[in-house]
């Protein structure tokens, strides 16, 4: 079913920092990974840094990924030239590490490490979609604050190739 | 060298080499298969730390550690809507780093035990011993896309004994024995967005509640109201005689005091107890968030034309629980059915000229689920069939008058008109009524009903 002899694409074609891709159709690599035929949608791969998010790679691949649990942090939303919101979510911020562990080995007992990255790579699969246009993050808004309240911008980069 | 003999020689490092390639290509193997990948939750296990020769040892621990996710509470119920892959890439060398010991292992997704100086924590890049995500990280984003996009879960085994783990953008386990149990702990986190219930301080941490976490103490407003019996105080105390049951104990979400959980133990808080039930509940409604009860349906088109004289079929596609079947309810125009099958037949008779309406309502009735105020454990699909009269005549059961007289619906085609007959032998036939031309339906009572002629009747055109 799953063929022996898909090959893996080398870490360097897939980091292509700092150009813009599109999510169109034509402009996004493509995985010949096992999924349904019939549906398509693109692995966005993300660099976010304190002050920038930077589109490393977008991989078109066949299937249908079911909807994330989502996890409050940052919000993204993806956009056509015209503003318009195309896809939007929610992802735990990246560049907040947390890392969870039982201590004192044995014990049951439940704790964690946490750091904040200088610089986070977040992987994102949304729907193919050839008018993307851009791609921004927000912080998440804090809880019960109304949906109408100002988030404050994280980063934003273009999907379009130059 | 002979030439004959350095060809045999090549042959044979051909073969060595070619062999040493073939192993070093990364590839996946089912491991557990219950349907295709867009209907089903896609656990990925990667294989890191083994070496070419360990590979098959890597799909038997992956087999192992599915078997181990997949049989406690709630997952043992529902094991039939996962599949299970093994993604095999051989390192160079055997094992995890070890700093503190001058241990350190070439492998393919470098991963470290120690990491952020905990001797437990087993991390892959970007850790604090090495910044480079497309050293770690990177490479299972690399293989994810390449082989299984549809992923769901995603569990690294690494090949070493020593106790290890870490929960994370990808889940580490180690081969030791309590591996299995810091799985399940965090797919509770990926999984089901659960938090953490114990209390070790996380300053700066988002307070954002999560399903099993809050800082509402009023009973009527705690998110897991159903769960808690009016006999149960509420903040509840772990030494109460309540203490066993669900209810509202404050120590939660990285805070000792301010925040509360669902239940005393849980294993979010605490290894080795099972996920309480309000756990159990969020990751049932998990499974369905991504799931469905109905993922299928005949016909696809919810909408049909039809002429009168055909039937038609319906069927729906669901996935069974672990010895039972989700709960099925179908609706023809309204009214309820007594079929509770995936498939419903109506015949040309059933269907009426004009617009039909055919629900199916297909539900989880799970007793792990209480509240579900996001209708994920039900779902519906509501075909409408448009009936034309077509060119053969149909009569609609008729309606007793209780005077000898019936009431007759006729659609259909008839442009020489058509007669009502009735039959006690199916030999002889007698004229009920008689009616002109019809080119649709028509509804008509017959003067009187002779004898005993009720049980067949039929309709002729003339």
């Amino acid at each position: 079913m799953y063929s022996q002899s898909h090959q893996v694409r080398s870490p360097i074609r897939n980091r292509i920092a700092g150009i813009a891709v599109a999510l169109a159709l034509g402009f996004v690599g493509r995985s010949s990974a096992a999924g349904s035929e019939t549906n398509r949608f693109v692995v966005l791969e993300l660099k976010v840094t304190a002050t920038e998010v930077t589109v490393v790679a977008a991989t078109e691949v066949a299937g249908q990924p079911k909807p994330p649990t989502t996890k409050a942090g940052v919000d993204f939303e993806i956009r056509t030239r015209d503003k318009v919101v195309l896809h939007s979510g929610q992802v735990a911020n990246p560049r907040l590490l947390q890392l969870c562990y039982e201590n004192p080995p044995g014990s049951g007992l439940m704790t964690n490490h946490t750091a904040t990255l200088d610089e986070a790579h977040v992987t994102l699969r949304v729907p193919s979609d050839s008018a993307a246009a851009s791609i921004e993050f927000f912080e998440s808004r804090r809880p019960g604050a109304s949906l109408q309240s100002p988030r404050r911008s994280m980063g934003k980069t273009s999907l379009i190739r130059p | 060298m002979p030439i004959g003999l350095r060809a045999y020689w090549l042959l044979i490092l051909g073969l060595v080499l070619g062999g040493l390639s073939s192993r070093a290509q990364p590839s996946m193997s089912t491991i557990l298969s219950n349907g295709p990948t867009a209907k089903r939750i896609n656990i990925v296990f990667l294989s890191e730390g083994y070496v070419s020769n360990e590979l098959v040892q890597f799909r038997r621990d992956a087999t192992n550690t599915a078997n181990a996710l997949l049989t406690v509470p709630p997952f043992d119920g529902y094991r039939g809507y996962f599949n299970a892959y093994a993604i095999a890439v051989a390192s160079v060398e055997s094992g995890s780093d070890k700093p503190s010991r001058s241990i350190l292992r070439n492998t393919y997704f470098n991963s470290t035990y120690e990491s952020y100086g905990t001797a437990q924590l087993l991390t892959i890049p970007p850790n604090d011993r090495d910044g480079s995500y497309a050293n770690g990280q990177g490479k299972v984003t690399t293989l994810l896309n390449q082989f299984m996009p549809e992923w769901d879960i995603v569990v690294l085994i690494v090949n070493d004994t020593e106790y290890g783990g870490a929960g994370g953008q990808s889940m580490t386990v180690s081969k030791h024995a309590s591996a299995p149990e810091i799985a399940r702990h965090e797919l509770g986190h990926s999984f089901a967005g659960l938090g953490d219930e114990y209390s070790t301080p996380y300053p700066g941490y988002p307070a954002t509640e999560e399903p099993n976490t809050t800082r509402e103490t009023n009973r009527n407003a705690v998110k897991w109201k159903a769960w808690i019996n009016p006999e149960t105080p509420v903040p509840t105390l772990p030494a109460s005689t309540t203490a066993a049951s669900v209810g509202l104990f404050e120590g939660a979400h990285y805070n000792a005091t301010g925040w509360f959980r669902p239940k005393n133990s849980c294993r979010m808080r605490t290894l080795g107890t099972a996920y309480c039930e309000v756990c159990q509940e969020t990751l049932v409604k998990s499974i369905y968030s991504r799931m469905g009860t109905i993922q299928g349906q005949q016909p696809t088109s919810l909408l049909a034309n039809l002429v009168a004289a055909s039937s038609r079929s319906f069927q729906v596609e669901t996935p069974s629980p672990q010895g039972r079947s989700l709960k099925v309810g179908w609706k023809f125009n309204g009214s309820s059915l007594t079929n509770t099958s995936t498939n419903l037949v109506l015949t040309a008779a059933q269907l009426v000229i004009g617009t039909n309406t055919i629900t199916v309502d297909v539900t989880d009735d799970t007793t792990m689920v209480r509240s579900d105020p996001s209708d994920h454990l039900h779902d519906s699909k509501t075909w409408q069939v448009v009936v034309g009269p077509g060119s053969q005549l149909r009569l609609l059961a008729p309606t007793l008058l209780g005077d000898g007289r019936m009431v007759f619906n006729v659609s259909g085609q008839a442009p020489n008109g058509f007669q009502i007959q009735a039959s006690a032998n199916f030999a002889t036939w007698t004229n009920l009524v008689s009616s002109g031309p019809l080119n649709g339906s028509i509804t008509l009572t017959n003067p009187h009903l002779p004898g005993n002629l009720v049980g067949f009747r039929t309709v002729m055109t003339q």
